[in-house]
């Protein structure tokens, strides 16, 4: 925001310095020159940039997919503690840095996942969702992170449990509800549903500024430094739509919409009017819908057309 | 990327910092496509362009013990995709480098130019391309980046005043050749 504003003085005192005539000019070209960008013409396909991380991580050794695919703690569930016990002296000998390799587990795009956490609690993940979390949990605390959105229910135990999304926090007893924080939105955002129990939902960076939610009532907090909205009532079944594979949005900007369905139906779609990028939408199916056919209707609705590309759609002005 | 905040950059460059390879994952795929843009405009090739952006994320994540929490993890990876760019035009010919040929590159921005009906583009885009290197740069890097003076004064390592002063000098030089020919045209028609 500071250099926006910073940004916006010093053309404004250069302005200032000029006649009228001049700063029209000024001006025009200020704008007109923004179009010159040829290389807003160069767009990178999911898949293109797909592969080039595959080149960086096997240069680097980094390895998101192996902690993705394979779920390492999936068996000590089932043990008991002494075994555990027995198991963590073990590791310890083996080397304390195991202990530091988090586990994580996400949905594909396509596919929604449901996890089982070693507190029986579950997690049902929407595509492109992922959780993390460490190796003691339910040891030491019941702590996960979350990216993309997922829904919980949560086991009763002595442990309060946490979900930590890039700006907030949802802390609870036992309960069911349904967090969104992706991170293509404007600024970082979370959402949080309670279907069932309550919770408290706040700012990782401003505890103090917590709210409690009751059954049916959804807050959101928006950036690092806002506060959670006063709780509202709302429809569970918009809100949870995504685990039937329904579609329901309210009022969402186009970019989160056309990210979801990217998401959902494993697509890749493109939208070249950049300016309808943040125009909010409605839209809500209540039964399975392609995804034709609800890029069919947002280009209706927005007077755009589109048209199909392998994997993917391509969504532009009409001639 | 103006829709990525600050503050975003700062979380990613602590947990990049400490090893998390989620975040940089994270930070790769929200800010590929954007760098490897501006890396095209140094070598007019989208492959070359992707290759840069590579070499430059791989040395992002080589040096990540060392990255300075006071420093801007964007303007950083700016720094290091201009480099290695530079350092690509110095070390391949250009005569052999393949150029994207962009007249033909897709249909949508045949329809883009119909709606604009300005005539003002081309020759714009020839007068940005005349200004002196470094007016040039920084005049990019604001209007098409959309980096604040400080942020540019990073990447070109020269003060922010002096980005000011090289800004506001483009911008009176193409004013003063849009003004020319404004006169040039207006004659024409009398």
């Amino acid at each position: 925001m500071n250099s926006k504003n910073s940004f916006n003085n010093w053309l404004a005192e250069f302005l200032d310095t000029l006649d009228q005539e001049e700063q029209e000019n000024v001006e025009k070209i200020w704008k007109e020159a923004k179009k010159t960008d040829e290389s807003q013409n160069v767009s990178v396909s999911e898949k293109e940039k797909d592969d080039v991380f595959a080149n960086i991580a096997s240069q680097t050794g980094i390895d998101t997919e192996a902690k993705q695919d394979k779920p390492q703690t999936a068996e000590i569930r089932t043990l008991n503690w002494r075994w555990i016990a027995a198991a963590a002296v073990i590791i310890i000998a083996a080397g304390l840095s195991f202990l530091t390799i988090p586990v994580q587990y996400s949905a594909s795009y396509g596919e929604l996942t449901t996890v089982t956490l070693p507190d029986e609690s579950t997690v049902t993940l929407n595509s492109g969702s992922s959780i993390t979390y460490n190796r003691l949990f339910n040891f030491t605390d019941r702590e996960v992170s979350l990216e993309g959105e997922a829904y919980f229910e949560v086991k009763n135990g002595n442990l309060p449990f946490k979900v930590h999304t890039s700006n907030a926090i949802v802390k609870v007893l036992g309960t069911s509800f349904n967090i969104r924080s992706w991170q293509d939105s404007k600024v970082p955002e979370t959402s949080v549903l309670l279907t069932e129990g309550s919770l408290a939902f706040y700012p990782t960076k401003n505890p103090d500024e917590s709210v409690i939610l009751e059954p049916g009532q959804k807050s959101i907090l928006k950036n690092f430094d806002g506060i959670p909205e006063q709780p509202f009532d709302v429809s569970k079944d918009k809100t949870l739509a995504w685990m039937n594979n329904q579609f329901a949005f309210e009022n969402m900007p186009l970019i989160q919409i056309i990210r979801e369905i990217e998401r959902r139906f494993d697509l890749d779609i493109q939208v070249k009017p950049q300016e309808v990028l943040f125009d909010t939408l409605t839209i809500y199916y209540n039964q399975k819908v392609d995804a034709e056919q609800i890029v069919q209707d947002i280009c209706q609705s927005k007077a755009l057309n589109y048209r199909k590309i392998n994997g993917g759609f391509i969504i532009e002005n009409k001639r | 990327m103006d829709s990525i905040s600050d503050d975003q950059f700062s979380a990613w460059a602590r947990s990049i910092r400490n090893g998390d390879e989620i975040a940089f994952k994270n930070m790769f795929d929200a800010t590929f496509e954007n760098y490897v843009r501006y890396a095209w405009r140094f070598t007019k090739n989208k492959d070359t362009a992707m290759d840069i952006v590579q070499e430059s994320f791989i040395k992002l994540w080589q040096i990540r013990s060392n990255l300075d929490p006071s420093k801007s993890l964007k303007t950083y990876l700016y720094q290091i995709v201009k480099n290695n760019a530079l350092n690509y035009l110095r070390d391949t010919p250009q005569d052999s480098a393949q150029l994207d040929d962009l007249q033909i590159a897709d249909e949508s921005s045949v329809v883009f130019k119909e709606e604009q009906e300005s005539e003002l583009l081309e020759p714009l885009k020839k007068w940005i391309d005349e200004l002196p290197d470094r007016q040039q740069e920084a005049f990019k890097l604001s209007r098409y980046e959309g980096l604040s003076h400080d942020e540019i004064a990073e990447i070109m390592d020269i003060s922010a005043r002096t980005v000011n002063n090289h800004i506001v000098a483009a911008l009176n030089n193409l004013q003063e050749r849009y003004k020319t020919y404004k006169d040039v045209n207006d004659k024409h028609y009398e």
